[in-house]
């Protein structure tokens, strides 16, 4: 019943403001409404962390024998953990916004995020291939609409219907998974997923991710910046995350060269990402990046088969990154809070983080680990940079805005914290400090190499300051064009228009004067493949 | 009185009395609709004894009526797939009157659906082949209305549907002798391969589909969806009475298998052809495609229970075969665009975005995506031939891509940038509602499928040794 509590709250929250804005539009209200309901949602969260594993049935669809399936969602110790990092970056989206709300659409904004969290806090839930299958539907619905009607009148790009489609090849790619997973076990939930399944669903989370191919389709636009569009760019990650961190173990001992393909990759989209993350001009523009580049070690610890260890790596997407991207404007006098939030990125015995290493290290420590370890320097380092190059002078905030500002910043740190101590059983311990200090190390090495040469954004005379800069800088252009999948873009293109060629003069025979001999001498040709193939007695 | 009487009768005498009046059409729709409506709810509320008791009065039907030495039945078994069929009729004629199609729809429409009606009721049932043939007689007005050249893809449509006719008649002639002798016989294989191509050419099964695809260019998108979609359901429902009616047919070796397959390369070849269109009008043609693929799956998956599926895939087709045809005349009549070629539709989102919405939801749904009325019985028929075969799966996975890569490249031309500035056009409010109405309900019927979709498994019961029933 606290489940339902939970949504009901948010949904009426999102509902109240809508309504009475729409009655007389007052924004502080409309705040302090959001404030209220996203509120209380945290205590409610935080008190279901008492009765895991919690389940609520959805509407089952009768009889059960004809559709098998019985919609359910379920809070457990993999789930709980991003519910509460939801709820609370949804609560300081709003806390922070109080030094942007000078846009009629605020308030509607808040509604919008409320709705955001409720729909994804459903798909993390989600305790069924169905339920996942639905919510992924709806959060992808939201965001199209979201995204088409955001640059209506503007130039749209290919972008948000690029990402669309990624994400309806994974919702494909999960019906396939359900469809495996129904060989050996028909009616399978996700607290049990039958190993002939994995490989698809992490097909499917990488795709949503933009990590299983590396994929950046939609890079971000001056609109999503901020606030509560941040929201819908990191949320529909989250159940992704919480779908790898439930996969079986297995994938490490799939057949053939499949799992050290997928480790390549995955290495190859964290390395990438983690280069382009630490050298972009700011911290949006880099944002799409740290997504994938987190995410490549959630989907690295699935496949050494330490599939909980994702757990911690998808927290540190989350909650490291919204203290980062919510630190807008970069106010210098309290640049230190963003800087706390490192507690959940490096990594350190008794941090969250510390779980993820043993991800990494599934295997042993061996070349695919060290390179994932120089990716998290790198992020390590890229995060330091957005943060010490926060030094603008605020003038002209509002009073309340001065303690809900770094008020909201705060509760993430609080809730990092909280999920230190009590995420799930063994998450407040000393773990394995190796890598994190190896990666510190190296971040160290880079601050002084970096302070050394002189390097300063947006890297303009580095062909002054870099010996071989021409070499190095061929060989990036040219990964950074095979890692961005252009080629096979340029080359689905040229498949399709080959193929498309041919079918319009398929069309042209079919459709002709002759049509009709050619279609029964087609048709007379597919029965006779056929009976023979078939081998009809 | 009889059932035979009222469900096929009145409405042909109907049908007939309003082609006096083509040119009354708010009248003429609305007496279609409501007759249609009106004999939709008595089929669905029939009762089981054939006695309706009103009052002090109690009238009895009979459930036959004997004519020229045939005989016509409709007994309570068949009157969920009466109800069905005048519930698209209604859907049909509710809306005609906005759009410019031919002066008789209504009446037409009216016969037509009576005819499919008796398609089904007729005894023996094979002479229902003679029948379909003269629904495509009558629908030939509507496809080219007066005054309209007929165009290529009407001719074909009547070589096709005319090739058909003694496919089916020759197959049940050969086999009036040995319907009793062991499947292997050299005969039945024959017959089999005849009945299996007179429904190709009935189903516009691939590569004999093109007739859809021309008609879809020259004729009304409101006359092509309400023909075809009457033609697929009681076409499907016909398929099945072989079934029933032939055990050699059902038994014969790998039959299951090669419907299977059949089905699937169905499903992939509608979605790949359809990822290559630039026509819309074009597009209903591989939907179509794609829709026979997974009914003669879920056929071919009968052991695995899957012809519920089959039946309750009804409902959510029609509903977006509706919801197509409808967004496409609104384009074309009311809108009064010519064109729905994608050079032409390039940044159409920015001057009509509800319109171009309706198209991309209808298209996912269509395809099933998840949420939308299509996806219970289609995630189970996926379901169903991945625990089967992955193989099927694969098929599947391309026939759905295929249909989702179109849909992408749709809604990329819709938000493209066009060359010539995009006056914003306007459609009506009704229009607005009426899509909403639609899209809701087909969000209600994929949430909640034991509602609206568990009824309509009642279509099946007719087929008592097909479904193993006592």
């Amino acid at each position: 019943m606290l489940l339902a509590a939970l949504f009901a709250l948010l949904f009426l929250t999102a509902a109240a403001i809508v309504i009475t804005q729409a009655s007389k539009p007052n924004t502080a209200r409309a705040w302090l409404i959001a404030i209220i309901g996203t509120g209380s949602a945290l205590v409610l969260v935080l008190v279901l962390r008492l009765y895991l594993p919690s389940q609520f049935n959805l509407i089952v669809w009768q009889p059960q024998a004809l559709w098998q399936a019985n919609p359910f969602l379920t809070l457990d110790y993999h789930s709980w953990p991003y519910a509460l990092a939801i709820i609370t970056v949804c609560l300081a989206v709003i806390l922070t916004d109080t030094t942007r709300a000078y846009t009629r659409t605020s308030s509607v904004n808040w509604a919008g995020s409320i709705t955001l969290s409720a729909v994804n806090l459903i798909a993390i839930m989600a305790g069924d291939p169905l339920t996942l299958a639905m919510s992924w539907a709806l959060v992808d619905a939201i965001k199209l609409i979201y995204l088409l009607a955001l640059q209506r009148g503007s130039e749209i790009e290919g972008g948000p219907i690029q990402a669309f489609g990624l994400r309806l090849a994974s919702l494909t790619a999960l019906i396939a998974a359900t469809s495996a997973g129904w060989q050996s076990a028909p009616g399978f939930t996700l607290l049990a997923i039958p190993p002939k399944a994995a490989i698809y669903l992490l097909l499917a989370a990488g795709l949503r991710m933009g990590v299983l191919p590396l994929n950046l389709s939609y890079l971000e636009t001056p609109e999503m910046r901020r606030g509560s569009s941040m929201l819908l760019r990191l949320l529909p990650v989250a159940s992704a995350l919480v779908l790898i961190s439930r996969l079986p173990a297995g994938l490490a001992e799939l057949p053939g060269i499949l799992p050290d393909l997928l480790r390549v990759l995955t290495v190859l989209a964290a390395i990438y990402s983690a280069l382009m993350w630490a050298t972009r001009i700011n911290a949006y523009e880099a944002r799409p990046f740290w997504i994938v580049a987190l995410a490549s070690f959630a989907v690295f610890s699935a496949l050494n088969d330490q599939a909980a260890a994702a757990r911690a790596w998808g927290l540190a997407l989350i909650l490291s990154g919204a203290l980062l991207f919510l630190f807008d404007p970069p106010v210098r006098r309290i640049r230190f809070l963003p800087l706390i939030g490192l507690i959940g990125l490096v990594g350190l015995p008794y941090t969250p983080l510390v779980s993820g290493w043993e991800g990494v290290l599934g295997q042993g420590l061996n070349f695919s680990a060290l390179w994932m370890i120089l990716a998290h320097a790198l992020l390590v380092l890229g995060y330091l940079r957005y943060v010490f190059e926060a030094n603008t002078p605020i003038t002209g905030i509002e009073k309340h805005a001065r303690i809900s500002f770094p008020l909201g910043l705060v509760l993430i740190i609080e809730t990092l914290l909280v999920i230190g101590l009590v995420g799930w059983p063994g998450s407040f311990n000393f773990g394995t400090p190796f890598p994190a200090l190896v990666s510190l190390g190296v971040v160290f090495l880079g601050v002084f190499a970096t302070l050394r040469l002189g390097l300063t954004v947006p890297f303009t005379d580095l062909q002054r300051r870099l010996p071989a800069y021409r070499l190095a800088r061929t060989l990036f252009d040219q990964a950074t064009y095979i890692l961005s999948l252009r080629w096979l873009r340029q080359f689905l293109a040229w498949l399709f228009s080959v193929l498309s060629g041919m079918g319009r003069v398929l069309t042209r025979i079919v459709e002709g004067p002759g049509g009709i001999l050619w279609s029964l001498v087609f048709i007379m040709l597919l029965v006779t493949v056929f009976l023979t193939q078939v081998r009809l007695p | 009185m009889s059932t035979p009487l009222i469900w096929i009768g009145i409405p042909i005498a109907f049908g007939l009395l309003l082609l006096a009046i083509p040119k009354r059409r708010r009248i003429s729709a609305s007496v279609a609709s409501l007759l249609s409506l009106l004999l939709a709810i008595l089929a669905f509320i029939f009762p089981a004894e054939h006695v309706l008791i009103l009052g002090d009065q109690r009238y009895e039907f009979a459930t036959s009526l004997a004519w020229l030495g045939r005989s016509l039945t409709i007994a309570k078994a068949n009157l969920t797939l009466v109800g069905l069929l005048f519930s698209l009729n209604f859907m049909w004629n509710a809306f005609s009157n906005r759009f410019k199609t031919s002066m008789y729809f209504n009446s037409l429409s009216l016969v037509i659906t009576a005819l499919w009606v008796a398609v089904m009721a007729l005894d023996p049932f094979l002479y229902s082949a003679v029948l379909v043939q003269l629904i495509v007689m009558v629908s030939v007005p509507l496809l080219s209305p007066r005054g309209q050249a007929a165009g290529p893809g009407l001719l074909r449509y009547l070589v096709m549907q005319s090739l058909a006719v003694p496919f089916i008649l020759l197959s049940g002639w050969m086999l009036s002798g040995i319907a009793t002798a062991p499947s292997v016989n050299p005969l039945i294989i024959r017959a089999a391969m005849m009945i299996m191509v007179g429904f190709a050419l009935w189903l516009a099964v691939f590569p004999l589909h093109t007739w859809v695809t021309m008609l879809g260019q020259e004729s009304h998108p409101w006359v092509l969806s309400f023909l075809m979609t009457m033609r697929q359901t009681t076409v499907l429902v016909y398929l099945l009475g072989f079934f029933d009616r032939y055990a050699w047919l059902r038994t014969m070796p790998n039959i299951d298998t090669m419907l299977q397959i059949l089905g699937v390369v169905l499903v992939a070849l509608g979605g790949l052809l359809c990822a290559f269109q630039s026509d819309l009008r074009r597009v209903f043609a591989y939907i179509f495609v794609a829709e026979t693929g997974y009914a003669i799956l879920a056929l071919g998956l009968r052991s695995q229970g899957a012809l519920p599926f089959l039946a309750m895939s009804f409902v959510p087709r029609a509903l977006f075969y509706w919801l197509w045809g409808y967004t496409l005349s609104v384009h074309r009549d009311q809108l009064n665009q010519a064109s729905a070629l994608f050079t032409d539709l390039q940044g159409f989102f920015r001057s009509q975005a509800p319109l171009s919405m309706a198209w991309v939801f209808t298209l996912l749904g269509v395809s099933g995506l998840p949420l939308m009325a299509y996806f219970p019985p289609k995630r189970s028929l996926w379901l169903l031939s991945g625990s089967l075969d992955l193989g099927l799966t694969l098929g599947l996975v391309i026939g759905v891509g295929g249909s989702l890569l179109f849909v992408m490249r749709l809604l990329r031309t819709l938000t493209k940038n066009s060359a010539t500035e995009q006056t914003p056009l306007r459609v009506p409010v009704m229009v607005l509602v009426t899509l909403a109405l639609a899209g809701l309900l087909a969000l209600a019927i994929g949430f909640l499928p034991q509602v609206f979709l568990n009824p309509m498994q009642a279509i099946l019961s007719p087929f008592t040794q097909l479904m193993g029933l006592p």
